[in-house]
């Protein structure tokens, strides 16, 4: 090598170390903060993130349409469109910020139960009768959660971005309080005993702005509920042995879900919605209140938690929907997401200082990017693997594959949690399946609620069992022996705010690959076994329960 | 051949004020559901395809297919079927073909 040749490869080393050190500057990376258990946060950092959340309600009392304010932060969940007056102005009351915060926390906090009239404006998102007369009247669009569909874990992973910007933004000099600065969503594991005799502790103080009346409570002085309502053994299960669409979701006029634009993916059937409708209830029975109680956010951190496991897992090459936007208005003023732009189309104007939309769901798979990442807590919040691996090889053994032993792989995995299935379901429903190879495919479960009632949330329990074994759902034995499945749906009306829809089919669809594979293991291929479905809702009033005979399709 | 200005757009005439309050969002970005604008329906053709057909089943209607092939995205149900209000407000079925008759035919204007 010549001197000519050192002197260019020295440039260009120069060259290429200067490049980096731009490239490093204009990145600005983002300071990291961490989401933590909210059972380990220190006194200080609880005391900031209550007081975030308390300010953030004043904000609202002072103007509804305040995009910062606890609110909107609860319509972006919550509402299609709210009512705004020309001024975009619009206070619950007056008053310095203790008086403001006294106002919103008795009017969210009214009444022994929550009116689910349209006399309650919170119940409805529509503040169109509070407004009237203050102005002419328009309206925005604050958001509104998707689900049942692949882009559930993304969306809501959006929303509390913004959440958390939001409770930043709350009182970051600390003039009122403690300084929000650095605060983040605690999360809440509900796949742990609960500190408090429900929920976390911090959650159960009613002088806190966390507390809410209308969730369901244990009477006062209760022992905790032990062990916990979800199985961290199932949620371990499924983070570690599912694919991409049975986890988290199907995509819109996806070829696997025949007649449906979407379906949710086991996360969101099998544990997220139990936890909203049998577990807390309340605001967060339904999605078009959720998002006013504060339980909600820390709640779906966890959830979010869940999918970051998932990722470090699968990594995030195989998640669809990651080009699709995230509908919801946020303040423009907030930090935006690195790398952030809204797509097409024009904003109102005037009071045009918000945000079109929450950019794409793949901004967001790079949490660290985005200056958010989660710190377990001292004895962490998995489950490791190798347990699982464990748990699953043992069923896999001859005698204890799928009805030979006395227990099914998801009763076992489920009986770590207090949630199981029902021993009197409203109505049994059969079917048939054939045991066969899948050949590199899945064996998917279609369970159909027919046309013709009224939307409702269910929870139903499937059985596999041999054709002479009787459906004795009541036999304590029977269910652990035969459950392949719990799963529930939440029911999604009020999402647009019409009537409910009677009149449409509703299909929801599960992986079952693991017990057609344990069957085969256990030497029942080519059999035809009985499936049983037991389905149980407290929201049917009707008690009329109509459901086809389920079908498992081996074809998806 | 149908066109939106003077076949589709009166079909959907009475539920403008209504769906533009909803938020649609895509590859494209986001956007208020105007079912007056014949971009927008462009745009959004395929929800509000599933939305009509979304009581199919409810009346015994037979699936139809709109995307991609047999057994990919026939919308023999929807979670939110439009009209709102059960199956007495579903589309009538001239109106319900005459839309799929414009889909299949490339969307005019």
């Amino acid at each position: 090598m010549n001197i000519a040749t050192y002197r260019i490869l020295a440039c260009a080393l120069l060259l290429s170390l200067f490049t980096a050190h731009v490239d490093a500057q204009t990145a600005t990376p983002r300071e990291v903060l961490y989401r933590k258990n909210i059972d380990e946060l220190s006194a200080e950092e609880l005391a900031a993130f209550e007081h975030a959340v308390k300010m953030m309600k004043v904000k609202s009392a002072r103007n509804i349409y305040d995009r910062t304010g606890f609110l909107w932060q609860a319509w972006v969940h919550n509402c299609t469109s709210v009512a705004v007056n020309d001024k975009r102005q619009y206070a619950l009351g007056s008053g310095d910020n203790k008086q403001l915060y006294e106002i919103i926390n008795q009017q969210l906090n009214t009444g022994e139960n929550i009116d689910e009239t349209a006399n309650n404006p919170f119940n409805t998102c529509r503040f169109d009768n509070q407004v009237k007369g203050t102005g002419s009247i328009t309206y925005e669009n604050p958001g509104m959660c998707e689900h049942r569909k692949d882009t559930f874990f993304q969306w809501h992973r959006a929303e509390f971005y913004f959440y958390e910007k939001a409770l930043q933004d709350a009182d970051p000099e600390g003039l009122y309080g403690p300084s929000t600065k650095n605060v983040t969503v605690p999360y809440w594991n509900f796949t742990k005993p609960p500190t408090g005799s429900r929920y976390p502790k911090a959650f159960e103080d009613t002088a806190s702005p966390l507390w809410f009346k209308h969730r369901l409570q244990n009477p006062p002085g209760s022992k905790p509920d032990m062990p916990s309502y979800t199985s961290p053994y199932l949620l371990a299960y499924l983070i570690y042995r599912q694919d991409w669409p049975s986890f988290g979701g199907y995509p819109t006029g996806s070829a696997a879900i025949a007649g449906n634009p979407g379906n949710s993916g086991s996360f969101e059937s099998q544990i997220h919605d139990a936890m909203h409708d049998e577990y807390v209830n309340g605001y967060m029975r339904t999605p078009s209140t959720a998002g006013l109680d504060p339980l909600f956010y820390s709640f779906h951190a966890f959830v979010d938690y869940a999918l970051e496991k998932w990722i470090e897992e699968h990594g995030t090459e195989t998640i669809t929907g990651g080009t699709w936007f995230m509908r919801g208005e946020q303040d423009e003023r907030l930090l935006l997401p690195s790398g952030f732009e809204p797509g097409s189309g024009q904003k109102r104007e005037p009071f045009s200082n918000y945000t079109k939309n929450m950019g794409r769901a793949e901004l967001y798979y790079d949490t660290r990017k985005q200056g958010f990442a989660y710190q377990a807590g001292a004895f962490g919040e998995f489950v490791p693997r190798n347990q699982i691996d464990a748990i699953i090889a043992k069923h896999n053994l001859p005698g204890a594959t799928l009805g030979d032993g006395p227990q099914s792989l998801f009763s076992e995995l489920m009986s770590f949690g207090a949630h199981g299935p029902s021993a009197k379901p409203d109505a049994v429903v059969q079917g048939k399946v054939r045991i066969q190879p899948l050949d590199g495919k899945k064996a998917l479960i279609d369970i159909v609620r027919e046309a013709g009632s009224d939307d409702y949330s269910y929870q139903v329990d499937v059985y596999f069992h041999p054709q002479n074994v009787a459906a004795d759902i009541g036999n304590k034995k029977f269910r652990a022996r035969y459950l392949v499945l719990s799963a529930n749906y939440w029911a999604l009306s009020g999402h647009h705010h019409h009537d409910d829809t009677p009149g449409t089919a509703l299909t929801l669809t599960q992986d079952i690959s693991k017990d057609i594979s344990n069957l085969r293991l256990g030497g029942k291929d080519g059999q035809e076994w009985t499936i049983t479905l037991g389905i149980s809702s407290r929201d049917n009033h009707s008690g009329k329960f109509s459901f086809t005979p389920p079908v498992v399709n081996y074809s998806k | 051949m149908v066109s939106f200005k003077t076949d589709i757009k009166p079909i959907f005439a009475s539920y403008v004020p209504c769906m533009k309050r909803v938020v649609l969002g895509d590859q494209q970005g986001t956007a208020n559901l105007e079912l007056d604008n014949y971009e927008c329906v462009k745009r959004f053709y395929y929800e509000v395809q599933v939305a009509i057909h979304g009581y199919d089943v409810a009346v015994g209607a037979p699936p139809l297919l709109v995307k991609d092939g047999p057994d990919k995205g026939k919308p023999a149900a929807a979670p939110h079927p439009m009209p709102p209000g059960g199956k007495e407000k579903r589309l009538k079925q001239a109106s319900i073909d005459l839309y799929d008759q414009w889909v299949k035919e490339g969307m005019r204007a």
